[in-house]
C-alpha cells in the first residue's frame, strides 16, 4: 500500500513537472511566435529571472549551434523539426544555477521544440529536487515500514514472552510433580482469567492425585500387614512342630517344605508391592545418588558363581570409572539382577552372555544380551506383564514378576526396557536418563 | 541375656519367648507399647525386640523415647511392613535393626547374637586372622598356614564379612545386606553356592573347619 502511494507520489510530481515546463514553453513558443526568434535570445535571462522557480532550465540553440540559457549543453535529440520530451544529465559546470550545493551532476528533464534550421528551445527542470523529495519519501516509506515491523515484532515477542510466563509457572509445577514433589501446587496471583483458572484447575487435580496416592501408600501399608501377619503365624506355628522332639523326622522334613513354600509366597508378594510401588511413583522421595556401574559390577560379581559353574562365556564391557545416577539403589540393583538371572537362567550350559554398559550424552544403557532360547517377537511386550508366562502351565520355577519389576524399575527412572532379538537369544536393553 | 520382647499378636510373642528361652536367653514379654515402653525404661536389659505396630504405642515412637531419655539398649524391629522407607525409618528414629515377618527364628536369633556381640571387628585393622587362617586387606592376599589361597574377588568379601564377626552366626540375608547392600531377595541358593566353593578353599585338606555351615541359619567363621 505504502509502496503504491510512493509510486502515485513520484508519479505525478513527475507529471506536475511536465506541466510546468510545458506551461512555460507554450508561453515562450507564443512569444517566439509573436516576435521572432532573437526576441528569446534577447529575453531569456528575463524570463527566468521573472518565474522565480530556482529549478527551470530554458535555452535556446541558435542555427550555430551557439546555446544561450541557464544551461550550456544539449541533450541528444533528432533534429527533425518537432517537440520531444527527454531526460538528460547534465555537468554542474555547464549549468548555471541559483541552487546553491550543486556538486554532483544532475538530471534534467526536458522538453524540446525543434524549429527548422536546427534552432531549438528547451525548456525544462531539474530533477534534483525531485531525487530530493523521491528520496524523502523513500526514507519516510523505509522508516515508516521499519518502526511498524519493529513495533509489531516487539508486540509479537511481549505477548509470547507473557504466554511463556504463564506456560512456565504450569509447567515447572507439572514438572515438580512428576518427579515426585507432590506438595507443589501452581502459584495463583490473584487474577481473573482463563491461566488463573487453569492453574486453579491443574491444583485441583494435583490435591486429588496427592490424596489418591497416600490411599494407595495406606492401603499397601495396611494390605502388608494383612497378607504377612497370618503368613506368619502360619509359618511359627509350622516351626514350632517342626522343633518338637516328638514329631517323626519324616513329618519334619514335610513340614520343612511347606514352611520353605510359605518362603516363596512371602517373596512374591514382596515382589508384587515392589512393582505396585515403582508403579506408583511414591518412590522419588527416596532417590539417592550412587556409582551406577559399582552395582553392575557386583551383581555380575556376584552371579560368577552360577556362571563358572554352568561353564557359560561371559563377555564384560563395562567402565572403569564411576556414573553417577540418581535414582533408587535397590530396586535398581533387583532389576539389573533380573535380567542377569535371567540370562543365567535361560542359557545352556556353554553359552554366552554379554553385559555392557555404554553412556550416551543424556542416558546409562545397560545390555545383558544372552545365547539362549530368546522371547518370540510376540511375547515381549507380554512378558512385562504382571504374572505373564510364556508357559501355560505355569509349571517352571519363578513367578512372572521378574520382567514386570524390571520395566516398573525403568518406567519409574523414567527409562525404558527394550528386548531384543539377539540373534540367537535374548537383548535386553535397559536405558535410564541421566538428570541434567 | 535380658531380652524384652514387645509384642501383641499372642502367636508370635509365644514363639519368640520360647525359642530365646530355648536359646538360653531371659525373655521378658510385654503386650502393648505402653507396657514396653514403662519395662523398658525401668528395668536394664541387653536387647529389645519390638514390634513396629503395637496397640497403644507404636515400635517407632518406643525407640525415640527411649533415644530421647539418652537409653542405648540396642533395639530389633520386628515389622510387616517391608518396604525400604519404613526400613529407614525405623533406623532413623534409632533402632539399630530390622527384621520382616515371616521371618524364621535363626535369622532372630543371629541377629541378635550380632547385635549383643557388637564385636565386629573394626576397619583399623589391616590383617584380620582366624586361627591359622590369614587376611591381609592391603595387599588382598589369603594364607592358610602360610600357604596362599586364590580367592575371587566375591570370594573374599564374603571371607572378610566373617571373619569380622568370629565365632558368630552370619545368615544368608545378612551376608546379602552386609557384603552386597541387597536388601531384596535374590536367590539366596547362590549365597550358599559361593559359600560351598569358598569353603573348599579354605578347608579342603585341613584337619579342622574354619568355615562352618550352622543348619538353619548360615554360617560362621569358628577360632578357638
Amino acid at each position: 500500500m505504502r509502496v503504491l502511494i510512493y509510486i502515485q507520489a513520484i508519479h505525478s510530481t513527475r507529471s506536475d513537472i511536465k506541466e510546468i515546463i510545458l506551461a512555460h514553453s507554450e508561453a515562450i513558443q507564443q512569444n517566439i511566435a509573436k516576435n521572432s526568434v532573437s526576441y528569446i535570445e534577447t529575453n531569456i535571462q528575463k524570463i527566468l529571472d521573472e518565474t522565480h522557480d530556482k529549478h527551470l532550465v530554458i535555452a535556446f540553440r541558435d542555427k550555430n549551434g551557439d546555446i544561450i540559457g541557464n544551461v550550456q549543453e544539449w541533450p541528444v535529440v533528432s533534429s527533425k523539426p518537432g517537440k520531444y520530451w527527454i531526460d538528460f544529465p547534465v555537468d554542474p559546470e555547464n549549468y548555471v544555477s541559483e541552487e546553491e550545493n550543486i556538486d554532483d551532476s544532475t538530471n534534467i528533464m526536458a522538453n524540446v521544440v525543434v524549429y527548422p534550421k536546427g534552432r531549438a528551445l528547451l525548456v525544462g527542470y531539474d530533477l534534483k529536487r525531485l531525487e530530493i523529495m523521491k528520496h524523502a519519501l523513500w526514507m519516510a516509506l523505509v522508516v515508516n515500514a521499519t518502526l511498524s515491523f519493529l513495533a509489531a515484532f516487539m508486540l509479537t515477542f511481549l505477548i509470547i514472552f507473557m504466554l511463556n510466563r504463564h506456560m512456565r509457572k504450569l509447567n515447572i509445577t507439572c514438572t515438580e510433580v512428576m518427579q515426585g514433589n507432590n506438595t507443589h501446587r501452581v502459584k495463583l496471583s490473584g487474577a481473573d482469567d482463563e491461566f488463573e483458572r487453569l492453574g486453579k484447575n491443574l491444583n485441583s487435580m494435583l490435591d486429588r492425585n496427592a490424596a489418591l496416592l497416600d490411599a494407595v501408600k495406606e492401603s499397601t501399608n495396611a494390605l502388608a500387614h494383612d497378607m504377612r501377619t497370618p503368613l506368619s503365624r502360619l509359618r511359627i506355628r509350622l516351626q514350632g512342630i517342626i522343633a518338637k522332639p516328638e514329631t517323626p523326622v519324616h513329618v519334619q522334613e514335610d513340614l520343612a517344605e511347606s514352611v520353605g513354600q510359605i518362603d516363596k509366597l512371602a517373596e512374591m508378594f514382596q515382589n508384587i508391592l515392589s512393582i505396585a510401588k515403582a508403579e506408583s511413583l511414591t518412590q522419588t522421595d527416596i532417590f539417592g545418588s550412587f556409582d551406577i556401574v559399582a552395582i553392575i559390577s557386583d551383581i555380575v560379581d556376584f552371579y560368577g558363581t552360577f556362571i563358572e559353574d554352568k561353564k557359560q562365556e561371559l563377555e564384560t564391557n563395562i567402565p572403569e570409572q564411576e556414573i553417577i545416577f540418581r535414582g533408587d539403589r535397590q530396586l535398581i540393583a533387583q532389576a539389573i539382577l533380573n535380567l542377569l538371572d535371567n540370562a543365567v537362567k535361560y542359557t545352556p550350559k556353554k553359552g554366552h552372555i554379554t553385559v555392557s554398559v555404554e553412556q550416551t550424552d543424556d542416558s546409562i544403557i545397560c545390555t545383558i544380551a544372552d545365547s539362549g532360547p530368546g522371547i518370540p517377537e510376540e511375547f515381549r511386550e507380554k512378558v512385562k506383564e504382571r504374572f505373564f508366562r510364556m508357559d501355560e502351565s505355569r509349571s517352571a520355577e519363578g513367578t512372572g514378576l521378574g520382567m514386570s519389576l524390571v520395566d516398573a524399575v525403568a518406567k519409574l527412572h523414567r527409562g525404558e526396557l527394550r528386548l531384543e532379538d539377539n540373534n540367537p537369544g535374548l537383548r535386553a536393553v535397559f536405558v535410564l536418563p541421566l538428570k541434567k | 541375656m535380658r531380652v524384652l520382647v514387645i509384642e501383641d499378636d499372642k502367636s508370635h510373642a509365644e514363639y519368640i519367648v520360647n525359642g530365646l528361652k530355648e536359646a538360653g536367653h531371659n525373655p521378658d514379654l510385654a503386650k502393648d507399647g505402653m507396657d514396653g515402653l514403662h519395662m523398658a525404661m525401668e528395668e536394664k536389659y541387653d536387647i529389645i525386640i519390638a514390634d513396629r505396630m503395637l496397640p497403644k504405642l507404636d515400635g517407632l515412637a518406643i525407640i525415640q523415647a527411649l533415644r530421647t531419655s539418652n537409653n542405648k539398649t540396642p533395639v530389633l524391629i520386628l515389622s510387616s511392613l517391608s518396604n525400604v522407607e519404613e526400613r529407614i525409618k525405623g533406623l532413623k528414629a534409632g533402632g539399630d535393626d530390622y527384621m520382616t515377618k515371616p521371618f524364621s527364628f535363626a535369622e532372630l536369633l543371629a541377629r541378635i547374637e550380632a547385635l549383643l556381640r557388637r564385636n565386629t571387628i573394626e576397619s583399623e585393622h589391616t590383617v584380620l586372622t582366624a586361627g591359622e587362617l590369614e587376611m591381609n586387606l592391603i595387599t588382598r592376599e589369603v594364607k592358610r598356614a602360610g600357604k596362599k589361597i586364590s580367592l575371587q574377588n566375591r570370594e573374599f568379601r564374603l571371607l572378610e564379612f566373617l571373619m569380622r564377626r568370629p565365632n558368630q552366626v552370619v545368615t544368608r540375608t545378612m551376608l546379602l545386606e552386609g557384603v552386597w547392600d541387597f536388601h531384596f531377595n535374590p536367590a539366596t541358593n547362590l549365597i550358599d553356592a559361593q559359600m560351598s566353593k569358598l569353603r573348599h578353599k579354605v578347608d579342603k585338606g585341613f584337619q579342622k573347619n574354619i568355615i562352618q555351615t550352622i543348619r538353619g541359619a548360615g554360617y560362621k567363621v569358628s577360632v578357638e
